[in-house]
């Protein structure tokens, strides 16, 4: 494979490790409480950043792998992973208590552009190796 | 094949550098007209919706209790507070002339543990006399009154799979809620005066009230008033600061009017920018169709040599700036469309205003606009460009450079 070619491969793997990191970092879900524990919104910052990481491997796996069929399934795998991230905050998992706190306002919206991102990439990965 | 008709779309993209150039900044500009419309309308709509939902002219509060309300801002920016004045206000204030209907309420706010961290504010009414609140619970639960421990919450309030709320170690179960209004209405738990007694009374159990000498069967909060037709809102507003006494008077329009205030000078910057965006682009567009009808000129003059018309040459031109200012535009919408959406609360609480996103064909018909500027921008780009064309000598340009 050509080295462009294994940059733009890379280019859906990035987007899950942006998921990840963003995650964490600018997009976070709400601080710390009062009283020294962490919110509801908490396990769902946790495990869509777990997702991330997930999506990232599966991706750069499906970039380095040459067997088509692994392809497939390492796209189809980040495609599931990338769903289910989605109706992480506020549907699988709770959020807070309001919409206006930092959850619901900053991370729930990251994370549902990012893994919409993830899924499209998912699929383009899955009809290109279809086709191939 | 080369065709008239995919001639532009080849030119498109066998320019790949230029074309690009010419889709961000049409990207840019419907963004920025798209987006700035569509703020403006949001802050608009908030504002509409609460006038609407207020209900009250005016609204009575104790007067030691300006530090926790503050009439201009208490739609705005209000964090979660209650206080207390004697029920027997509530005859005094009723012997003031104009009133027609008034009713009181009992406020209270959960305290800031247990849950997440968020104080809700929540406001009792009294249903045999409510009309501020009652009309809107009937839009969304119907099967008769409210009973004890049930509430209705604000849009902004997360309604969990178990519909239950828990303040002071007391249940209540969720029975409905309000849509949005882009106000801190959202953020408030509705419920009869039977319910906020129990959690009055609960929160003196736990020691978190600082009102505990109080019976909350002796107290109320505020009182909605609305006056009689034709009376002016301001006489009877003075008229009950006059004749009763530690009573503080804020009237609908007071309390809107932050909101109002805020809406001219958002609605302000926001036109200044999405001028000044618009502007740019078309400049950058007019710059980038000078330099190209300049570097294909010796293209246009060959056209011309096989016999187009200049119309035809004038049409591929528009055809270009047209087709390329179509994509950037609908990019530009679809990416505002989807910030805006996604970010709406966030945009709401940067700006400081009531936020409410308009309706769908109000949406259409600002997107519609945008598209429109962004293809004007085009039209008048690829008109300075046809004019250029049309003063050529394609005999010259040809000769050019032999």
């Amino acid at each position: 494979m050509k080295d462009k070619n294994v940059l733009l491969s890379l280019v859906p793997s990035l987007a899950g490790l942006l998921l990840a990191i963003g995650v964490m970092t600018v997009f976070s879900a709400c601080g710390i409480k009062d009283d020294g524990t962490f919110m509801h919104c908490h396990d769902a910052q946790i495990s869509v950043a777990l997702s991330g990481g997930c999506i990232a491997v599966f991706f750069a796996l499906a970039a380095f792998l040459k067997n088509r069929i692994a392809r497939i399934i390492f796209n189809v795998a980040a495609l599931v992973v990338s769903v289910r991230a989605f109706l992480l905050p506020g549907i699988l998992m709770p959020m807070c208590m309001m919409r206006t706190m930092r959850c619901y306002t900053v991370m729930q919206p990251f994370v549902r552009i990012m893994t919409v991102i993830c899924a499209l990439f998912a699929l383009w990965g899955i009809i290109r190796s279809l086709k191939k | 094949m080369i065709s008239l008709k995919n001639l532009p779309f080849k030119n498109l993209k066998g320019y790949a550098g230029r074309t690009m150039a010419l889709l961000l900044f049409s990207m840019l500009m419907a963004l920025a007209v798209f987006g700035g419309t569509m703020v403006i309308s949001g802050i608009r709509a908030g504002l509409s919706k609460v006038e609407s939902r207020f209900g009250a002219d005016i609204m009575v509060t104790p007067e030691d209790a300006k530090n926790d309300f503050d009439a201009q801002n208490v739609l705005l920016k209000a964090e979660p507070g209650y206080f207390y004045m004697e029920k027997g206000k509530m005859d005094e204030i009723a012997k003031v002339d104009g009133i027609e209907k008034m009713s009181a309420q009992l406020f209270m706010a959960s305290a800031k543990a247990g849950c997440c961290s968020a104080k809700v504010q929540m406001i009792a009414y009294d249903p045999a006399t409510d009309f501020t609140i009652q009309p809107w619970i009937a839009d969304t639960y119907t099967d008769g009154p409210m009973g004890l421990m049930d509430v209705v919450v604000g849009s902004n309030v997360t309604v969990y799979d178990n519909h239950i709320i828990r303040f002071y170690d007391n249940d209540c179960r969720i029975i409905g809620q309000f849509a949005p209004t882009g106000s801190t209405l959202d953020n408030c738990v509705y419920m009869n005066y039977d319910t906020v007694k129990v959690l009055i009374k609960a929160s003196f159990r736990k020691g978190l009230n600082q009102y505990s000498e109080y019976d909350p069967d002796d107290v109320i909060s505020a009182v909605m008033i609305k006056v009689k037709p034709g009376a002016d809102i301001e006489k009877v507003a003075g008229d009950i600061t006059k004749q009763v006494d530690g009573v503080s008077v804020a009237t609908s329009k007071n309390m809107v009017a932050g909101i109002g205030d805020s809406l001219k000078k958002i609605s302000g910057s926001v036109s200044f920018f999405t001028v000044t965006f618009w502007l740019i682009g078309t400049l950058m567009t007019i710059l980038i169709f000078a330099m190209m009808i300049n570097e294909r000129k010796r293209e246009f003059a060959s056209l011309w040599a096989m016999g187009a018309s200049r119309k035809i040459i004038s049409d591929l031109v528009i055809r270009e700036a047209v087709v390329v200012n179509l994509a950037g535009g609908i990019l530009g919408i679809a990416l505002s469309a989807l910030i805006l959406f996604m970010f709406k609360n966030l945009i709401g609480q940067v700006l400081g205003v009531g936020f409410l996103l308009p309706g769908p064909v109000t949406i259409i018909l600002l997107a519609g606009a945008a598209l429109l500027s962004v293809l004007l921008a085009a039209v008048i780009s690829a008109w300075i460009g046809v004019r250029k064309i049309s003063r050529m000598d394609a005999s010259l340009v040809l000769k050019e450079g032999q």
